[in-house]
């Protein structure tokens, strides 16, 4: 016999035991020992930030979960397949992916060695855990976490795109003998957005039109009030409300109400407006005006918050006088308007218009 | 020449070894998550490119051998399954008996129901999920997707391929299954007030309780599925309109509410508790929160989903969103 005729011999023969023993073995050892996994389950859920989970062709963290009757001996495999387009990114690894037996972790690398286990993306599709030296007793639960959700020594940043709509299958097959296939629905869209308006809104109002001061005088502090009390020297002594603004929104930056207008005038005659929070000073020209704030988030600004008086706005110049950085609930604002003259103070009818306008920021 | 021969030689075990591996990666593919609907049919052994379920002697009156048995004679008229790649004819596991046969080989064969012979005939489904059914009904198999042989009678018959006697032996395998699908991924409130609640629907909204969607599932996962619930509550920039909470609570007018609740329009799935009474829930701490469940029955479960909304006359203005993600997991 020819020694080239022996080698094909030789080599046909090989290849029937080759393709034998590769080809099938696992069917053989499947029919002695593989179960049929349990409580199998793929939980999708979407990354830090992400909405969808189960939408096609969308990256998502995947749960595993699944209890293996015949446990996982040293140096075996867990093998998962994912059909339905479902890509794996190339760089996933181990730092990708958590697994735990029975709640505890499993340390996990590129390969196994000792206890830890090793881990390699296979392909695309297919993912190979391969257990170190430490056997998973039959019946343990295990769960895989994939993604952003693995967060066991480091936290992953690769996670699985979803394929096409329809049923996704994993296969869980390997060396470990136990089998399993869980289906996972794909959608085209899973997500609902719910759109709502909050329309804009603002309230404001003055409780009155015009205050009076009477006849003014310098032997003592003088306050505006609502009743026109005729030819009277200053009814009013003591400080009290004026009028009231009531001012709510929902603006998001809230509103500022300004003030603007002159001091009290006769003519060409004025009676001088007070330039900071001051004190009442009887027998000496003062016109100001304080606010406190009641109710709802709003607040005097100054120089009308303090305990003094004043008035810093001019015909053409707005001041603020109260405002608030957000939505409101309505607050009230009370002003008390002083007025004090001297002994030169020109004799004659002195009025005042001032202007109040709210103003919201959405 | 010499050298010739050398090269023939490297050339045969090149050859050899790239068809062994490709013979090999061939059958080593994974199969069992390939399908389509069951065909069966009687053929000869070789022709056979699926699962032997029953070995005959011949296409008509014809005794039955398990498909363990190789006697040559039974090799033309195998009864051959297709379709599924993941089906077996193991009587373990995942399997259906369609029927008994008095001995391994040259046997008479029963329908089931009778329960005498001693030799089961099985075809098994290594996907746990996948609900293999069987029959024996007249003249046809309407109902089932495919015939795998005929009988002479229920008991102590012999056997034909699908046309030779009246009795059909029928068989379905239905895949596993699970199914999911949201009838409207846009709902609208319109403008939310402070003096009534409004409810979302497709359109601009509503004043008085509306479905807003719907969500349609279902399974044959053994255990079956829970349907949950994740997202936000209704957000506008640093603004929020704050969840109803883990409580079924009734919609109260000037108070800032978000919510949902859900309801079975059809099938077998029930709502879960805080979603289920009349009342709204969101209970963004628990999320991903249980909405749903339902068996493994493939039973179409349809849950009419309805929004509410209630601001107080603070709630900043402005265009809000919640992106609500609903999943469905099955247990199988």
């Amino acid at each position: 016999m020819k020694k080239s005729t022996l080698l094909n011999i030789t080599n046909v023969v090989l290849m029937f035991m080759f393709v034998c023993v590769t080809s099938f073995t696992p069917y053989f050892t499947k029919v002695a020992e593989a179960a049929s996994l349990t409580a199998m389950s793929d939980r999708l859920s979407p990354a830090t930030g992400a909405t969808n989970a189960e939408k096609a062709s969308t990256v998502a963290n995947h749960t595993i979960t699944f209890t293996t009757p015949t446990g996982v001996a040293s140096g075996q495999t867990i093998i998962l397949t994912f059909d339905n387009s479902t890509s794996i990114p190339a760089p996933l690894d181990f730092t990708d992916i958590d697994l735990t037996d029975d709640g505890v972790d499993v340390t996990l690398a590129a390969a196994p060695a000792a206890a830890t286990w090793g881990v390699v993306r296979t392909s695309g599709t297919v993912i190979t855990f391969t257990n170190g030296t430490t056997a998973v007793a039959g019946g343990s639960v295990i769960v895989i976490e994939i993604g952003t959700n693995a967060t066991t020594g480091a936290t992953g940043d690769q996670q699985i795109t979803n394929g096409s709509a329809g049923t996704t299958l994993l296969y869980i097959s390997g060396t470990f003998t136990d089998t399993g296939t869980i289906g996972i629905p794909i959608v085209s869209d899973d997500v609902v957005v719910v759109n709502a308006l909050v329309v804009p809104s603002i309230s404001f109002a003055l409780s009155d039109n015009t205050v009076f001061f009477g006849n003014l005088r310098t032997a003592g502090a003088c306050f505006a009030q609502g009743t026109d009390p005729g030819a009277v020297t200053c009814p009013t002594t003591t400080e009290t409300e004026a009028f009231n603004i009531t001012a709510g929104t929902n603006a998001t930056s809230g509103y500022v109400i300004t003030a603007q207008g002159a001091t009290l005038t006769s003519g060409a005659n004025t009676i001088t407006p007070l330039a900071v929070n001051t004190a009442s000073s009887p027998a000496t020209e003062q016109f100001g005006v304080r606010a406190t704030a009641s109710g709802g988030s709003g607040a005097v600004q100054a120089p009308f918050a303090a305990s003094g008086y004043a008035w810093t706005p001019t015909a053409s110049t707005a001041v603020t006088l109260a405002s608030v950085g957000g939505p409101s609930a309505t607050t009230t604002y009370s002003l008390r308007y002083l007025a004090n003259i001297d002994a030169v103070t020109e004799a004659g009818t002195y009025t005042a218009n001032h202007t109040y306008v709210a103003t919201a920021t959405y | 020449m010499f050298l010739n021969i050398i090269d023939k030689t490297k050339k045969d075990k090149i050859s050899g070894t790239i068809l062994s591996l490709f013979l090999a990666l061939l059958i080593m593919i994974p199969t069992s998550y390939a399908y389509g609907a069951l065909t069966c049919s009687v053929t000869t052994v070789g022709s056979c490119t699926g699962t032997v379920i029953l070995r005959m002697s011949g296409s008509t009156n014809a005794h039955a051998e398990l498909p363990s048995q190789s006697n040559v004679n039974y090799d033309n008229n195998v009864v051959c399954c297709t379709g599924i790649l993941s089906i077996g004819n193991s009587c373990s596991g995942n399997y259906e008996i369609l029927g008994r046969i008095s001995s391994a080989t040259n046997a008479h064969m029963q329908e089931t129901s009778v329960n005498t012979y001693g030799s089961n005939v099985c075809l098994s489904d290594s996907v746990t999920a996948n609900e293999i059914s069987s029959g024996y009904q007249d003249n046809n198999c309407s109902g089932y997707d495919t015939t795998l042989l005929s009988l002479s009678g229920s008991d102590n018959a012999t056997l034909g391929d699908g046309s030779a006697y009246t009795r059909k032996l029928c068989a379905t395998i239905i895949p596993l299954s699970i199914n999911f699908s949201i009838s409207a991924n846009t709902v609208n409130f319109g403008n939310l007030s402070a003096g009534a609640s409004r409810y979302a629907d497709t359109s601009t909204g509503s004043g008085t309780e509306v479905e807003a969607h719907t969500i349609s599932a279902s399974t044959n996962a053994p255990s079956g599925y829970v349907l949950s619930v994740d997202g936000t509550t209704l957000t506008y920039g640093g603004n929020t309109i704050d969840a109803i909470g883990g409580t079924n609570t009734a919609p109260s007018v000037g108070t800032e509410q978000f919510g949902l609740r859900a309801s079975v329009t059809s099938g077998t799935g029930t709502v879960t508790s805080p979603y289920a009474a009349s009342g709204f829930a969101l209970d963004t701490g628990s999320f991903p929160d249980e909405l749903a469940s339902g068996a493994g029955d493939n039973s179409n479960t349809v849950y009419s989903v309805r929004y509410v909304g209630n601001i107080d006359s603070n709630t900043a203005a402005g265009a809000y969103v919640a992106h609500i993600n609903y999943v469905v997991t099955g247990t199988f």
